[in-house]
């Protein structure tokens, strides 16, 4: 169904909102609000640099009082300091330092977020001509451990969007990805080559055209960086359940739910998966609609982001998902099926 | 942007900035409320919008956050679902019945409905709006697709 035949299904504005808002516009004061442009920087061509910086994110414990980087802190919903530190000095979150620029635009590696399924890795990208946004991004991406580049089952890659719509010359750019449960990928290393970085001035709206003009501009360039992982599949625990969950009327056991401080994969039988009625495209939510709770009852963890996994050769379905917040995985509590279908104790 | 513009903009806006609210509220004369408070709100804030073409969403943040002051508001006294169960009761609209069932699911799942499929957001705009992940979004608009197939055999 088309927008616009959505809206015909929507109601009227009844006729008290409208007053409202007629009333709030009549007691604005009148006042010219100029608008800020944005000026667009001389171009000036760098000599191409690339330096290759190898990082080692190693276990040494961190000194007290280090925090996560504020945009990954905002971006998990501002962990507390004792979650923050506590996943610094485990190795879980660490603060590389590596950085590398050509033409111009500097790349610096500022957040790793890792646990045995997951890397999550924030990047700081500066230049001197760019406008950064949202609608910024890198043409083309390779990530690989060295010589494999299936490393990743579900992998996402994308300028923050700031909501006030600022134009800029720096952002933040994010590559979230679940590893590949098939691809052999002992997560030592992590390879990344970026090349020719994006982006768009705007026009002025025109009258009646909801998008401004945009134009579309191009740094050519390439900046690699490779990062060291740490082994943390130490921080990850695996509840037995042997359950039956409730799928479009039909029992599916579960096996057992492997959390992590950023994942979890939880393993289903696929026999019992096999005798749902599905349609093409259909896509079991049900499998990964879970929210966590810890021992004092307190909701930690509700929704979910990425979701990957694979069928095994033994009959299971591991059902991979990324998390929206860092877990203390030792306080976990509850784990819950949708509005309750199941819940589980965790001892 | 000058008033007139502001206005110009608003005018345009309003059923948009009513659906998101109502997405939280459900209760009209709270929509009034809140679109009236979001308005006075935005135009003395007008120099922290740089790009006119954000306006829509920017707007559209601001109404979500008067929403959920609201909401905390009305908490103080009434817990969230007496409040939307009232909510509809005291409303005069004769309402379609696909709107009832839109409004019938489950807050985190209608508020993105309506941005995505009635206000025209992108996944991305809305991803940032909520502080979700846009997979995340993805996922509540499936399973609000598949609720609202059920309930309606559309």
């Amino acid at each position: 169904m088309q927008r616009e035949q959505w809206e015909t299904m929507m109601p009227d504005v009844p006729e008290n909102v409208h007053a409202a808002v007629q009333k709030a516009l009549d007691m604005l004061e009148t006042e010219k609000k100029g608008m800020k442009t944005v000026k667009k920087g001389n171009r000036r061509k760098m000599a191409a640099m690339i330096i290759l910086a190898a990082t080692m994110i190693g276990t040494t414990a961190m000194a007290a009082g280090l925090t996560w980087h504020r945009k990954t802190a905002e971006e998990f919903h501002n962990p507390s300091g004792e979650i923050q530190q506590k996943t610094l000095e485990e190795g879980v979150a660490a603060l590389p330092a590596a950085s590398v620029a050509d033409n111009g635009v500097t790349v610096t590696a500022v957040q790793l977020l890792q646990d045995e399924n997951r890397v999550y890795l924030m990047l700081k990208v500066e230049s001197e001509e760019a406008a950064i946004d949202g609608n910024t991004l890198f043409d083309t991406m390779m990530l690989s451990d060295g010589s494999n580049q299936e490393i990743f089952g579900n992998v996402s890659a994308y300028f923050l969007e700031d909501v006030n719509g600022t134009l800029s010359k720096e952002g933040y750019y994010v590559i979230d990805g679940l590893k590949n449960m098939d691809a052999g990928w002992n997560g030592e290393a992590l390879k990344l080559i970026l090349s020719d970085l994006s982006y768009y001035t705007y026009g002025k709206a025109e009258e009646g055209v909801d998008m401004a003009n945009q134009t579309p501009h191009c740094i050519k360039g390439n900046w690699e960086l490779e990062v060291s992982l740490k082994d943390v599949t130490s921080l990850s625990k695996t509840i037995p359940v042997d359950k039956k969950l409730e799928v479009r009327g039909v029992e599916v056991t579960v096996n057992y739910v492997r959390i992590s401080p950023l994942s979890v994969v939880i393993s289903y039988s696929q026999s019992d998966i096999d005798k749902i009625d599905m349609v093409e495209d259909d896509m079991l939510w049900e499998l990964f609609d879970i929210s966590m709770k810890n021992k004092q009852g307190a909701l930690v963890q509700d929704g979910y982001g990425a979701i990957s996994g694979v069928i095994t050769q033994e009959g299971e379905r591991l059902t991979q998902i990324g998390l929206l917040n860092v877990l203390d995985v030792e306080e976990i509590g509850q784990i819950v099926w949708g509005d309750d279908v199941l819940v589980m104790d965790v001892p | 942007m000058d008033k007139e513009q502001f206005t110009n903009e608003i005018l345009k806006l309003e059923k948009s900035l009513y659906y998101t609210a109502k997405s939280i509220l459900g209760n009209d004369e709270d929509c009034a409320d809140v679109l009236q408070n979001a308005i006075l709100k935005a135009f003395a804030n007008l120099d922290s919008l740089r790009e006119e073409q954000y306006f829509k969403t920017w707007m559209t943040k601001i109404v979500l956050n008067e929403s959920y002051a609201m909401i905390r508001k009305n908490k103080a006294t009434v817990s969230y679902e007496e409040y939307m169960e009232n909510a509809a009761v005291s409303d005069s609209q004769a309402y379609s019945e696909i709107y009832m069932e839109i409004q019938a699911l489950e807050e985190k799942y209608r508020l993105p409905f309506v941005l995505h499929y009635v206000n025209g957001f992108t996944l991305k705009e809305i991803a940032a709006m909520l502080g979700n992940s846009e997979a995340g979004i993805k996922m509540r608009l499936l399973r609000a697709r598949d609720i609202l197939k059920k309930q309606l055999a559309v």
